[in-house]
């Protein structure tokens, strides 16, 4: 990473940003700290101006709820990641010209939608009335008319639990002058009229209240209850008109929404600039940007920009321990396990690029976890046919790509251990081995497995520790490079050989010597004789952490054997009603379907997971500086359209 | 053949590895459900990032069964008849199978609590989502663990 200033003229300013994201290579960063230098505070002041950055982002959030409002319109037909659009130039800027009409179509969908919701409201309001009428349909004596000069009429109901004759009689025997109708009845209620005489009032309602009548209330209802039903229903046609008619606007209006996409795309290509222009400096007539940009970029930037601009660009050197952006650069085989670095973190500007260093312990570990050649086909075949049939860009790609060489090293790694979709073929055969693993079978010698994966963890820690050692000497510090790594090696190579019968001599005395050479050394840094001594001595103690972290290797044997274990689980169920029968195979087929769908799915998770991990816990944890910031160059970053590059 | 309390020993063993694994991860994928409902209410679209976190927990289950399947065709369960047990080989059984029981009942539901906290992570910064991941994975390697001794147990400690 070399530095870039350049400082131009105001006037060229928007042309010369324009021109710097097309390249898309340089990271602005913001030079707002230099004024805090009262020298550098009197020259120049802060660029950029804030409400033209919110008045942008006003727009676009307006843009991107449109959009994805009309998108349930959208009758385009789209696939799953369906390339974007290529769009040139002008195309863009004849669109980009409607703005003002683009945003009153927006502002207009915003305000259909409005309507539609304020439409649907009222229809459920009108429907829920028409429920509380329908039973009081029969009643044909229009509401508001039906009291006389000396009787009333009261609507209500009763529970259905009344029994409605013995009511009557009470009414008959008690108020003659009263006349009891039911309605109908519904919701576990009577409905009732009840006309009285007015005289009797107090005498109606106590009766009433023995049967725990509730009356209705019909407020300001006009004429009869029918006639009341067919207007609501009139209403409620009229309610679906409308909203027919504002549902076909939007589908009209939905036509623009190509150009809306374009145009949210745009916006947000300005946005970027406006944001970059906040990191700049100025003058009245010149304006300073500094940034940070690839190496090897330099020499053809500055000509570039020279060339087009009148402005002075400057490239230089970090200065020695700045920090700087981080871009990883690596061959196409191993750009898909930076992905696995940028969840961890970026190496900081003194650190290593790990990626190449760990790919293959990688691959390794996860094709022993899933440890079927079956699965690591399948995995092969989905993600090769999703990288051949949508070519993405970027992280996507990048997924893929692993996937796909996970699926390579399951299928490597699966044929050493036999396992082929667990043991399905045994199963259906009948037979034990009959494709036999090319090494041995990890479900019938745990324990070779079990001493191979620690073995290998053990392998990938001492490299990790050359690592650092080689970038202690890199750093000029090759003393500490001995003492921190050679007797470590010393000590732990001959600790491991302490297991190998022949060589036991040579193995109890290296570890002998390194454990000396270790307790001599490792107390360096300390003033006192003493508490050199002791520390010393205590640093052994961290043979105990370098053997747990080997020791954690052993996941690899179990995850391994959980996934083949789960397979033939699912294999013995499949073939439980046999496979000499019609009904045996379909119920193979579809158990082993499900079940091995299932069990890659979950077991290339945890096989995931658990693989990243031994990377970041076991790995990094001997050499890896980590905290770098992403290199973020400003360039096109477009959602919804491809901008044509114009071929000059 | 005669059932005897082997048969019932190893069966019990069988038993209670599903049951408190099981249990486990029951407390830990519904602990982290209800966090990613959470998290989607405010955003449906995240619900690619925290399904994967709230299904962590469930491997402790997944273990359980395979250690109870494994006890299982060790006794003859499939084969239609079972085989003869002594007590004693019954005792190694159950034996065989508290290891994931007892820590695959506890891990998951503390592998339950971090995917809960990972979920927030992804309300708040769903760039983070895969760091969240692998910390609730951390608690994980515990029942890796047991599920290893009490594999390595059933399959090659009990001779019958």
């Amino acid at each position: 990473m070399n530095k870039i200033s350049i400082i131009g003229l105001e006037v060229e300013k928007k042309r010369l940003i324009s021109s710097l994201m097309e390249m898309g290579i340089v990271d602005i960063s913001d030079v707002e700290g230099k004024l805090d230098d009262e020298e550098w505070s009197k020259l120049v002041k802060s660029d950029g101006s804030i409400d033209k950055l919110n008045e942008i982002e006003a727009d676009i959030r307006k843009l991107e709820s449109a959009i994805k409002y009309l998108a349930s319109y959208d009758n385009r037909k789209k696939g799953l990641f369906q390339p974007r659009i290529e769009m040139d130039r002008q195309k863009i800027k004849k669109i980009v010209q409607c703005k003002d009409n683009l945003m009153e179509t927006v502002s207009r969908i915003d305000e259909v939608d409005g309507k539609l919701v304020e439409l649907r409201s009222t229809e459920s309001k009108l429907h829920n009335q028409i429920e509380i009428l329908i039973p009081w349909s029969s009643m044909d004596i229009a509401i508001d008319e039906c009291n006389t000069k000396v009787t009333s009429v009261i609507f209500g109901t009763v529970p259905e639990i009344i029994d409605i004759e013995v009511m009557k009689k009470d009414f008959s025997e008690n108020l003659p002058f009263s006349f009891l109708e039911v309605l109908s009845k519904a919701n576990e209620r009577i409905y009732l009229a009840l006309v009285y005489h007015n005289f009797c009032e107090n005498e109606t309602m106590d009766i009433l209240k023995k049967y725990g009548f509730t009356k209705t209330q019909f407020n300001d209802l006009k004429g009869t209850v029918k006639q009341n039903i067919d207007r609501i229903n009139k209403d409620i046609k009229e309610i679906n008109t409308l909203r027919e008619e504002l549902g076909l606007e939007i589908t009209e209006l939905s036509s623009v929404l190509a150009d809306l996409e374009v145009l949210c795309d745009f916006l947000n290509i300005e946005l970027e600039k406006e944001k970059s222009y906040q990191n700049l400096l100025k003058t009245d007539k010149t304006f300073i940007l500094e940034g940070w940009l690839p190496r090897e970029l330099g020499s053809k930037a500055k000509e570039n920009v020279e060339n087009n601009f009148n402005c002075m660009v400057n490239i230089f050197e970090p200065e020695d321990g700045e920090e700087h952006p981080i871009l990883l650069r690596n061959n196409s085989f191993i750009r898909p396990f930076e992905p696995i670095t940028e969840l961890y973190s970026l190496p900081s500007s003194n650190g290593i690029d790990p990626n190449a260093l760990f790919a293959p312990y990688f691959l390794i570990s996860i094709g022993v976890m899933m440890g079927d050649a079956g699965y690591g086909l399948i995995m092969l075949l989905v993600s090769g046919y999703f990288i051949w049939r949508y070519k993405q860009k970027g992280t996507l790609e990048k997924s893929l790509k692993l996937i796909f060489l996970c699926g390579a090293a399951t299928v490597i790694c699966g044929s050493l251990f036999g396992g082929w979709f667990g043991d399905i073929f045994d199963q259906i055969i009948g037979r034990k081995g009959v494709i036999p693993p090319l090494w041995f079978n990890p479900i019938e010698d745990p324990m070779k497995l079990l001493f191979w994966s620690i073995g290998f963890g053990m392998v990938q820690i001492l490299f990790g520790m050359g690592v650092k050692g080689y970038m202690l000497i890199r750093d000029g510090k090759v003393l500490d490079a001995v003492f921190d790594v050679l007797f470590w090696y010393i000590l732990l190579i001959g600790l491991c050989l302490l297991a190998v019968p022949t060589l036991s001599s040579v193995g109890k005395y290296m570890a002998i010597s390194g454990a000396v050479l270790l307790v001599l050394t490792q107390g360096r840094a300390k003033k006192n004789i003493f508490s050199k001594l002791f520390s010393g001595i205590l640093s052994l103690y961290n043979i105990i952490g370098i053997l747990s972290d080997a020791l954690s290797y052993s996941r690899l044997l179990a995850l391994g054997m959980a996934s083949g274990v789960i397979a033939s689980v699912i294999n013995t169920m499949g073939t439980l009603a046999g496979v000499d029968n019609i009904i045996g195979i379909i119920l193979l087929i579809i158990v082993a379907l499900i079940g091995h769908t299932f069990n890659i799915l979950s077991g290339g998770l945890s096989a995931f997971v658990h693989g990243a991990r031994l990377q970041y816990v076991e790995f990094f944890s001997r050499f890896y500086e980590d905290g770098g910031k992403a290199f973020n160059p400003l360039k096109i970053n477009t959602k919804y359209i491809k901008i044509k590059q114009e071929v000059r | 053949m005669e059932i005897t309390i082997g048969h019932i020993l190893a069966f019990a063993g069988a038993a209670l590895s599903v049951i408190l694994a099981g249990l486990g991860s029951v407390k830990g994928v519904a602990d982290a459900g209800a966090a990613a409902a959470g998290v989607i209410a405010e955003d449906p679209g995240k619900f690619g990032q925290v399904l994967p976190l709230q299904i962590l927990p469930s491997t402790q289950g997944l273990y359980g069964l395979i250690t109870a399947f494994l006890i299982l065709l060790k006794v003859g369960m499939f084969e239609g008849e079972l085989v003869n047990l002594t007590l004693n080989q019954g005792f190694l059984f159950l034996a065989a199978s508290l290891p994931i029981s007892i820590i695959g009942f506890v891990s998951a539901i503390y592998q339950g609590k971090l995917a809960a906290a990972s979920i927030g992570i992804v309300a708040k910064r769903p760039k983070e989502f895969a760091k969240g991941m692998v910390l609730t994975a951390m608690v994980e390697t515990f029942a890796v663990f047991a599920v290893l001794a009490s594999l390595l147990m059933v399959l090659f400690g009990i001779k019958i």
